[in-house]
């Protein structure tokens, strides 16, 4: 249990940390055509759920919010989780608490309900069919 | 259970299993009571090649974490595109040994 639990906070700050560096890539980048990391797409000739969602990132960046969400909605709680979860796991690693990880496992099991299950995948189909049809 | 039950059980579903937890298996198999081994045969324990072959095929959307019971760890992987690729690539070699692990945590209950 405890192994999982510094594996879950080394792992969330890794994903955060390449977050942050893809982020600045992206940023930074001068070309017209910047690499897409989508294998899905790259494959299927569709954009997948996720795609967009760095412009989305930087939109939001530079104050789009409504440019943001044309682009894909989803990009606007990945901005929260990417502003929030530095802040929450400074506050449980300082604290010596675990109230992240005891939050994540809540939220799963939450998630594992069949009604919220059967609700997020319409939410996140809709999603796509909006980033299909934008 | 007697020894050529725990052999049965083992020659079956020891796929499903680390080769390292065997052993352990096998010892608290031949301990258990002989109630449990109905609930024992009703287990069902989720195929770590078929798992190889969803994580190769949609790995990049996170239904093998959805498929193993990781639904955090697969939304994440579901809304970062495969966490860039680069999550989806690791997975392909991690997958089938989570899913050992998710089945020996299913069968622990039965065992202690």
């Amino acid at each position: 249990m405890v192994s999982n639990r510094k594996r879950f906070y080394a792992f969330i700050i890794l994903a955060g940390l390449a977050g942050y560096a893809w982020l600045i890539i992206s940023l930074t980048s001068q070309t017209t055509q910047p690499f897409k990391p989508c294998i899905f797409s790259h494959i299927t000739s569709v954009p997948c759920p996720s795609c967009g969602t760095t412009t989305s990132l930087i939109s939001l960046m530079g104050g789009g919010l409504q440019e943001a969400i044309h682009l894909n909605p989803l990009g606007i709680p990945i901005a929260m989780g990417l502003l929030i979860l530095p802040l929450w796991i400074t506050f449980d690693l300082i604290g010596r608490r675990q109230t992240l990880y005891v939050s994540f496992k809540r939220a799963e099991s939450v998630l594992k309900r069949p009604a919220v299950a059967i609700a997020a995948i319409a939410l996140f189909v809709a999603n796509w069919l909006w980033v299909l049809f934008n | 259970m007697d020894e050529n039950q725990v052999d049965i059980f083992l020659m079956t579903k020891g796929k499903y299993f680390r080769d390292y937890h065997l052993m352990e298996i096998r010892d608290r198999l031949k301990s258990m009571d002989d109630s449990k081994k109905g609930l024992l045969q009703t287990l069902q324990f989720k195929d770590p090649t078929i798992m190889l072959i969803v994580s190769l095929l949609v790995g990049y959307l996170g239904i093998d974490r959805f498929m193993i019971g990781d639904t955090g760890l697969g939304v994440l992987k579901l809304i970062t595109c495969g966490g860039l690729g680069i999550w989806a690539i690791v997975d392909w070699f991690l997958i089938m040994g989570l899913t050992k692990d998710k089945n020996m945590e299913k069968l622990k209950p039965f065992l202690y």
